[in-house]
Formats: C-alpha cells, structure tokens, sequence
C-alpha cells in the first residue's frame, strides 16, 4: 500500500465537504478505524475512516452485516463511500452519533446496578437475536463494542468480524491477527472450532461482559493473568465457583449458563435467554 | 410421552389390534409398502385410531442397498447412487420431492432424509441439521402440509464414538443448532444380530446426548430400539420406537443390506422383563421351572396365550405372538416408567439380581451371548448418570 498523502483528520475533513457535512472533532481511534464526530444540518453523526491496512473483506463485512440489520440496538449505518488518498481509495462509514460512550468507559467508575444490568441483558439479547435471525454472529462482543445513545440506550457496534454462518470460517484470521479480543471469546472461538460458532457464542461473550458489568469479575479468573484466564477457556475448564457463588448472591444465575462452555448447555434458544433476563431479572427459572 | 410402532415387513396389521393400542403412533415405511399401500394404510389407520400421530421416515440411509418398495416411490431420487450427498442443494431438492409425495397421505410428522456416512464427524452432522432446517423451513412454505405436518431431524449417530471422552457434548452442541423442536435420534453400530449392545461407555455417552439435548428443550424420539430404551428413557428421551424385529436386530448397515423386504429370519423368542433379555422356547421351559416369570406378564395377553400354547398337546407357530408379546412390554413398560429415573433404575438393577440368581444356579441359555452382562453394563450407565453430572 502506498504511503497517505492527507491525514485521517484532512481525510475527513473533505468528505465533510463533499457530503455537506460540518466537522466537529475526532472521538477516537481504533485497530483499523478513526472516528469522528460530524454533523448534517443539525444530526450528530460518527464518520469512520477505515485508516489503517486495506483490510476490505472486513470492512466488507462490517457493512454487508449492518446492511441486512435493522434494530434500536444495533449501531445505524446510513451511508458508504470511498475517498481517494493519493493511490489509495480509503473507505469511509457515516453511521448514527452514539455519545454515551462505550460500557469500558462506564465500568471505570465500577459496577453497574442491578437494574441497569437487567436492562443492558435484555437490551443486548434483542440484538444478538436479531442478528442470529440474520444467521450473522457478531463474534466480538466485548465492553469496547457496546456504546450508548444520549438516552442510554445500549448498542451493539463494528460488526467487522461478523460472519454470516454460510461463509468460510475468520477464527483464525481473528485470533492470529484481528482486533478480536480473546479474552470474551468462547471456547469454540479459541479452539478454532467453527462447526460449534453461531449466535450462542455470541451469548457466551455477552456473558463474559455481563459479569464484568456485574460483578466485577471473569467468570474463568483465577488469578491476574489473562493468559491464564483464556486458556482456561479454551481448554473448557468450568467457571470458577467463586464466579459461581457471586453470580447466584446477586441473582444472577443466568449468567452461568450462558457461560457454558459448550453450546449445548447454554440457552439454545434467543427467545429463552431473553426470558431470563427479561421475565425472571437473571434467573434461569 | 409416547411409543411408535415402526411398520416392517407385513406387520401393518398390528397398528389396530386392539391389544396394542397403547402405541400412540407409527413411523411409516416406504421400503416395505408402496405409495398406495401407505395411502390406504393411513386412511385406515385413522379410521382406526382417530388420534394416531402418523410419521413418514423417508429412509434414505444407504443408497446402495436393497430397497424394495423404495425404489418405486416419487421421492426417491434417481440419481441417489451417484449424487454428492455432502452437497446441501443435492438434499434441498430431495427434500421438496419427500413433501410433495407427503402431501398424498399428509403425515402428522415428517423426519428429514438422512444417510450413512463412512465417519461421522462433525461435517456430517453439520449436514443432518443444515438438511432438517431445510426440511422444516419447507413444510413451514407449504400449502398443504404447514399446518398437518411437525418437522423432525433425524440424527443418525455413530454409538461407538460416543464413548470418546465429552464427544456427545461437540455432537449435542451441533445438533442442538437445529430450529426445530423434534430430534428423532438413531444410534448406528455395528454390534450383531441377537447381541444386546453392552459398550457402557458408549452407552453412556448415548443416554448423556439425550440428557443433555433434552434438558436444552427438544423432544427427543429415540428410534429403531429394543429394551434398551429403559436407558433412554432415564436419559430423558420423550419418545421411543422399535418395531417388530428389533428383538432380533439393530440399527447397522449389514441390516440394509439384508433382504430387507424378507423381514428376517422367524425365530420365536420370549422377551423376560425380569432378565431384560430374549430367549429362546427351550429356555422358557428351563426358565419356569425354577423361577418365577415377571409379574407384568399377568397383564400381557400375548405371555398368556404363549405360554398355554407351550403346554398345549398340539403347539402352534408363535412367532407371531413372540413379536407381540414384545411390542406389548415395550409400549406399556414406557407409559410405566415414564422418565422417572428411580423406576428405570430398579428395573435395570432388578435384572442384575435376576440374572445373578440365575448365574448362581447354574441355568444356561441356549444363546451363548444370552448371559446377561449387558445389563451390568446398562446399570453401570445408570449408575454413572446418576453420579456425574454431563
């Protein structure tokens, strides 16, 4: 690839110009992404640059997912286009403004309450089922990629290594390269094991971040190592009991089983986790 | 919770005797009955058993076998011989010929074609439920069958390589992938003729997949079983099927390379609940002698009318009765033990005594694999279930 000539931020700037668009400022970057806040008359909307390598299968993905989607709690994509950077072509995503923040921004301040976390369960299960009605699994959910509207509703964002379940495996792609995050993948995930991913391991992640959000804690932590931690994963050790007895002490259980390290023994249904959540508050019956 | 007669070779007659109505429903066979032989069945049947649950099983399993009525049905495919069965379009359009000849006698339910695999791997059973989602998504598209007919997947699963350490866990987690509610499980291996199967930890790996598939919320319908299915039963399973010759015969593929339409050999065997086991006449005689014969057989009529015809001047053929008395057990020793999984084990441990009294007093068996150690073996499963969770 051939060196940019602009900067991200000149970059976006003219695409601001072409498109009508007032530029605000930037909110972030990201492995592959720089984001920034954009306005069109008086909407706020996020501009995303896809600024580094020319990872297009990804990009590719991430809009052929977001195409197919339409849920409240699943990140808007509302245009897409390409701006020449010298010899590049650099491929842009203007999407809904989201300016809660991200959930990792709300835990630095600690644990979420009881309610909020139901809300956030029942919320993010909506999302995942209707991906998993799409026959797309998101496959890297994690608190960098749940963000929130001024209201506070949650929502799901970067759909970059969603996959719909009749194309190729990216496993390993994601854990040898990708911004994947190992540490809320599933066993099935780690192991490479793509005849066992669908949206369950979508629950499993979710999980993983519920308890975070919860608790406080991984529900496969020993100790302070995450290697440690994933590798208990991956080689389907069960989840400690302390998370266990945690989970159980704020009402929680669901969070159990959906941590399950085979698919099996998870809710095999959307419809039955979000029961859980949403007519017992977290409970498995 | 129910039993299935699966229909054989000329057996269609005992779907309506009276005496064994406590079958709630029968799994058709296009290999032994024509297209118009299964029309006029179901409408008699029907008009029998108003209430009956009529599932067609389109046995597809091995192309290269004999298949007798099969070969003349629509939904047959021609090429079946030759085709790619790994190939999802191949089945997509076998599937939509299976619901169009469905549509003629319109059954209550419809398992998905499946076959054989030289190995069953993961691939295979990604297939079988990718094949079952089709199946169900097309009933669900059709005019006719929509509301009539409830889709199965059928999972034909390979028995042995259940007893690999936590594989019914990978297999239960892809067939728990499946959209649908009814799983209609068939466990393949290769154990012969007349032998019990007695693998204690590929039974064990069995009953945990029913476990584990029934506690996920599906209907599990065990098919193709013997006695057996008091281990399926304890495992969850809400249905079980056999048929006629399943005292005598499994799920292998030698058993489709058979001729299938002969219905086997005819030899009569007394099924004794109390040994869990077959024997033979002389046995019987041996047996009674010294032991007493189960209780449930006060209630069997087919037991009654066998043993007066042992003692009778002139004995006549019982191998028709031998089937009878069979079918009988199963269809009411289900509705007894339900999946009550005190009552399955006392059953199993109660031949373990049986057969240890019988051991002790030196009785023998003509069938020299008649000795009973299955059901060591089947206690074992029991006892490890109950034990260790999945």
């Amino acid at each position: 690839m051939a060196a940019s000539i602009n900067t991200p931020e000149q970059l976006a700037r003219k695409i601001c110009a072409n498109q009508g668009l007032t530029f605000i400022g930037e909110v972030g970057a990201g492995a592959f992404k720089q984001t920034f806040h954009v306005k069109r008359h008086h909407d706020d909307l996020a501009l995303k640059l896809i600024i580094r390598g020319i990872d297009k299968a990804r990009v590719d993905r991430e809009i052929a997912a977001l195409m197919v989607c339409n849920h409240p709690n699943i990140c808007r994509l509302l245009e897409t286009g390409s701006i020449d950077d010298g010899a590049n072509s650099v491929i842009y995503l203007i999407e809904e403004f989201l300016p809660g923040g991200t959930l990792s921004d709300h835990l630095a301040n600690g644990c979420l309450q009881h309610a909020k976390i139901i809300q956030l369960a029942v919320k993010l299960t909506e999302a995942i089922a209707h991906l998993a009605e799409h026959r797309i699994t998101h496959r890297d959910i994690k608190p960098d990629n749940i963000m929130f509207r001024a209201d506070g509703m949650p929502v799901l964002v970067d759909l970059g290594i969603a996959r719909h379940l009749e194309a190729s495996s990216l496993t390993r792609t994601f854990l040898m390269q990708g911004p994947g995050t190992p540490l809320y993948a599933s066993p099935e995930q780690l192991v490479n094991d793509k005849n066992l991913i669908d949206w369950r391991s979508d629950q499993f992640s979710l999980g993983v971040t519920l308890s975070y959000a919860a608790i406080g804690v991984h529900p496969f932590a020993e100790n302070a190592s995450l290697e440690h931690t994933v590798e208990r994963v991956a080689n389907r050790l069960p989840a400690t009991d302390h998370f266990k007895k945690v989970a159980n002490e704020h009402g929680l259980d669901a969070l159990v089983k959906m941590v399950e390290t085979w698919p099996v023994k998870r809710f095999a249904r959307p419809a039955m986790l979000l029961a859980a959540w949403r007519d017992n508050s977290g409970r498995t019956a | 919770m129910s039993t299935y007669h699966q229909i054989g070779h000329d057996s269609e007659s005992m779907i309506v005797e009276p005496q064994l109505n406590q079958f709630s429903g029968a799994i058709l066979s296009p290999v032994n009955y024509s297209l118009n032989d299964t029309i006029s069945q179901c409408a008699r049947f029907r008009s029998a058993k108003p209430n009956i649950d009529i599932i067609f099983d389109p046995q597809l399993y091995v192309p290269s076998a004999n298949r007798g009525e099969l070969q003349h049905w629509p939904h047959k495919p021609n090429d079946i011989d030759t085709a790619d069965q790994s190939s999802l379009e191949w089945w997509k359009a076998t599937t939509i010929k299976i619901i169009d000849v469905c549509q003629s006698f319109k059954p209550a339910g419809l398992c998905s074609p499946a076959f054989l695999p030289r190995t069953f791997d993961d691939a295979y059973y990604n297939l079988l439920v990718d094949i079952g989602d089709v199946t169900a998504q097309q009933l669900k598209d059709n005019a006719v069958l929509k509301d009539e007919t409830r889709p199965f997947l059928t999972a034909l699963v390979g028995l042995i390589d259940l007893g690999r350490s936590q594989r019914y866990l990978q297999v239960g987690s892809i067939l728990s992938r499946y959209s649908g509610k009814d799983i209609y499980l068939v466990f393949v291996d290769e154990e012969k003729p007349r032998n019990e199967r007695s693998d204690s930890g590929a039974l064990e790996g069995a009953a945990r997949l029913i476990r584990v598939l029934s506690q996920s919320g599906f209907r599990i319908t065990v098919g193709f079983t013997s006695s057996e299915m008091v281990l399926w039963k304890a495992a969850g399973a809400a249905n079980v099927a056999t048929g006629k010759f399943f005292n005598l015969r499994r799920f292998t593929r030698g058993r489709w390379d058979e001729e299938e339409s002969s219905g086997g050999r005819n030899i009569p065997y007394w099924f004794e609940p109390a040994l869990l086991a077959f024997i033979r006449e002389a046995d019987i005689r041996r047996y009674i002698k010294e032991f007493p014969i189960d209780p449930s057989h006060d209630a069997n009529p087919f037991s009654k009318s066998i043993l007066e015809n042992l003692d009778a001047p002139e004995q006549k053929a019982w191998v028709a009765n031998s089937w009878r008395q069979f079918l009988y057990w199963f269809a009411h020793c289900e509705s007894t033990i339900g999946n009550d999984f005190a009552k399955c084990t006392g059953m199993i441990s109660n031949a373990v005594d049986t057969w240890h009294v019988v051991k002790g007093a030196k009785l023998r068996f003509e069938e020299e694999r008649n000795n009973g150690d299955w059901v060591r073996a089947w206690d074992i499963v029991l006892n490890e279930l109950d034990r260790r969770p999945d």
